[in-house]
């Protein structure tokens, strides 16, 4: 997997895909276009010619970026290219598709709209962590070149030097080679979710037991059912709070904000969509940033999913919001283990290296990983990623205030950060419906935190600026045995 | 400026004047009568266009498609002789649907493919007869077919997908202009029956004037791009 020189005349680097990227490509449909956001909000509206300054400048110092994804007989490559981002107004819908087949397009873009600046990516390219770099030096450049004045007793907002080189990818680095044999599916599924994450809390080295590999169930667990949009464009709320008192929350249970975060994802959908006798597991896939464990320097994918889940019963006191959060957080500290981590990675690297496997046609890969990832989705509920608390160097972090995640979603997902006291839990749906979404604030609220709320338009009625009904699925037989439940709307089991 | 949701408690941001979680009426902050764009300035997020609504694509396609398939079991068996048009009115559907199917699947160039599934079924169809020995079926009833379910299907992705024409205008004008193709088969005299292909050229026609009419300035503007010499 190192650079090559494609031409006699002209050298031009090409890497092959990454390992995790490689089922993005697979696992790309029109509801989940494998693009995430990054949005920053500005005391001031968004100068776009400093801007694109600033984007000029960060983008000399990463040529990852300078990437188009082509394919090649056995796997998708990227090469380097010529090509200048230029930035563009906010028009379209948020995460919208960035690789198409045939084009040969930068895989991102730098959007700007009031005094928002936004940064999409095609999750081949780079994960949360990456692509966060790149935001992180952007945005600093901009606030430096904007208000040179408060730069001039500090050093040079950004620099020159180049940071994330075309070519290291941190799996080959840490694991260059792959060992056991293990089926085909195990290999396939671990990387299908989205950007990586920071560990709100370090997992702590204590005594854990032996993990016992295990296939995950995926009969059982509760799938969320819904209308797409018309377009079939992503769902999107953002929900921005003050985060101590949530942090306090969190503690009051004694778990971490992501896992009080996920414990509430799930108690939120059980408000509002009964769960059936059948399916009764609420599962949660949450990627985690490996460079925590195995530091590198890259900016190419390198994280690795965890699943977690519970199992709603019969018994009250162990589905409380209490219980659950100490369920899960007891099988997030067992996942977070170097050695678990470790295991996970070898297996996945050792089918990309599978000596027969290698050498199947790249369209096939597509063919199989896709269904792999289908078959794999049936197992899994919600998602969520949470990049962590995000600093810029201090004259920048004056100017900026809230930061967003957004990740384009198969299913009901968050992504939450926070910058300065302000968190942001921003859901993504390839469904229409917000009954879950409003149970979430529900719950807050009904503790006393502040929550805003902002929501992209995705239905004809919300663009047309009648905010009418959203279509809501019937409660009819098959969506009852579905698990579906009630329809949007202020009456839930929660109450108000 | 915010509103806050009676029922969730959250606090809206933007112009929503219901809770876009809930649903239930928001009291009104907004100004009242204030323009939809300057409404749309203070969102932070645009108010983008759909792309295309399925429920749309489907109301058009569907009934039309049902309608054709209909009609040419009814021709054939009104009308005795007539596979020639009937084998056409498949094909016919058949380019309809994959033209505006690869456009609802946001290939770039859609018109690039529309080029190339015209080049393509028209010369399978000259095979095909030249295979089965004969007729002039290809000239007479295959070709106009393509042709005119090509403009037809580059009219609806237009319409309905809300395809952006400005970035297709010299492709989609080369798909016309193929319409006129099978006007030069009725001059040489390659049909049988001549209507087909006059339903093809003045339909191409009709569009080409549409097009030319309507935008000139993006028309020429783009073929001044693709033939710089």
């Amino acid at each position: 997997m190192s650079a090559r020189s494609s031409g006699a005349s002209r050298h031009r680097s090409w890497v092959r895909l990454d390992n995790a990227a490689n089922i993005f490509l697979a696992a790309r449909t029109e509801l989940d276009t494998k693009v995430f956001r990054l949005s920053a909000e500005l005391d001031e509206q968004v100068d776009p010619d400093v801007l694109q300054r600033a984007l000029d400048r960060v983008f000399v110092q990463y040529p990852l970026f300078r990437a188009v994804l082509r394919r090649g007989f056995f796997w998708y490559y990227l090469l380097e290219s010529d090509r200048s981002p230029v930035v563009a107004e906010d028009t379209a819908a948020p995460v919208s598709h960035l690789y198409s087949f045939d084009g040969r397009e930068l895989l991102f873009r730098v959007l700007y709209r009031g005094r928002r600046v936004s940064l999409e990516i095609f999750h081949a390219l780079t994960d949360g962590t990456g692509a966060l770099w790149f935001f992180q030096d952007l945005l600093t450049e901009y606030v430096g070149l904007r208000h040179p004045d408060e730069f001039a007793a500090v050093a040079p907002p950004v620099g020159t030097a180049v940071k994330q080189e075309f070519t290291v990818d941190a799996f080959t680095h840490w694991f260059a080679s792959g060992t056991g044999k293990v089926p085909f599916i195990d290999e396939a599924s671990p990387a299908v979710e989205s950007a990586s994450t920071h560990l709100p809390d370090a997992a702590p080295p204590g005594p854990v037991g032996p993990i016992a590999r295990h296939r995950h169930p995926r009969s059982g667990v509760v799938r969320v059912h819904g209308t797409h949009a018309p377009d079939l464009r992503t769902r999107v709320v953002e929900l921005s709070m003050p985060v101590k008192p949530v942090l306090g929350l969190a503690r009051a249970e004694g778990v971490s904000l992501t896992i009080y975060l996920v414990a509430l994802f799930f108690e939120s959908l059980r408000a509002t969509r009964e769960v059936s006798g059948r399916e009764r597991t609420m599962t949660v896939s949450v990627p985690v940033n490996l460079r925590q464990f195995f530091p590198s320097e890259s900016g190419r994918n390198f994280f690795a999913t965890t699943r977690l889940e519970h199992t709603y019963g019969t018994d009250p006191e162990a589905d409380t919001l209490g219980a659950v959060c100490r369920d899960l957080d007891t099988q997030f500290r067992r996942q977070l283990t170097h050695e678990s981590l470790e295991r996970k990675i070898r297996r996945l690297i050792s089918f990309e290296r599978h000596p027969v496997l290698r050498f199947f046609p790249r369209p096939l890969k597509d063919l199989v990983l896709g269904m792999v990832n289908r078959s794999d989705s049936r197992g899994i509920t919600v998602a969520i990623t949470n990049l962590g608390r995000v600093t810029l160097p201090t004259p920048a972090d004056r100017h900026v205030g809230r930061l967003y995640l957004h990740v384009s979603a198969a299913r009901p997902q968050f992504s939450a950060m926070s910058h300065g006291d302000r968190l942001t839990v921003s859901f993504t749906s390839p469904f229409v419906e917000t009954d879950h979404h409003a149970a979430f604030v529900r719950h807050l609220t009904a503790r006393g935190v502040t929550v805003g709320v902002e929501a992209a338009r995705v239905t004809a009625q919300e663009i047309a600026g009648e905010e009418g009904a959203v279509p809501v699925v019937k409660r009819g037989r098959r969506a009852a045995r579905r698990g579906l439940g009630a329809p949007a709307g202020p009456a839930t089991k929660e109450g108000r | 400026m915010m509103t806050r949701c009676s029922s969730c408690g959250g606090e809206i941001e933007g112009t929503w004047r219901i809770c876009p979680l809930c649903r239930v009426p928001l009291e009104p902050e907004q100004p009242a009568g204030e323009a939809r764009e300057a409404r749309e300035a203070r969102e932070a997020y645009p108010t983008a266009a759909l792309r295309f609504d399925r429920r749309r694509v489907w109301a058009v396609l569907v009934p039309l498609s049902v309608a054709a398939v209909a009609g040419s079991f009814a021709a054939q068996a009104l009308v005795p002789q007539l596979m020639a048009p009937v084998r056409t009115v498949w094909l016919s559907l058949a380019t309809l649907w994959l033209v505006v199917l690869a456009a609802i699947h946001r290939r770039n160039n859609v018109s690039s493919l529309v080029v190339w599934l015209v080049v393509l079924l028209s010369l399978s169809a000259v095979l095909w007869e030249r295979s089965t020995g004969g007729t002039s079926w290809a000239t007479t009833w295959a070709i106009p077919a393509i042709c005119t379910f090509a403009n037809l299907a580059l009219g609806i992705v237009v319409r309905v997908v809300r395809l952006e024409l400005a970035e297709h205008i010299a492709k989609a004008a080369l798909v016309m202009l193929f319409g006129l193709v099978p006007g030069v088969f009725v001059l040489l005299g390659w049909v049988s029956v001549v209507a087909p292909s006059l339903v093809c050229v003045w339909f191409s026609l009709l569009l080409l004037l549409v097009m030319a009419l309507s935008r000139p300035g993006e028309l020429r503007a783009a073929l001044h791009r693709r033939f710089q010499a």
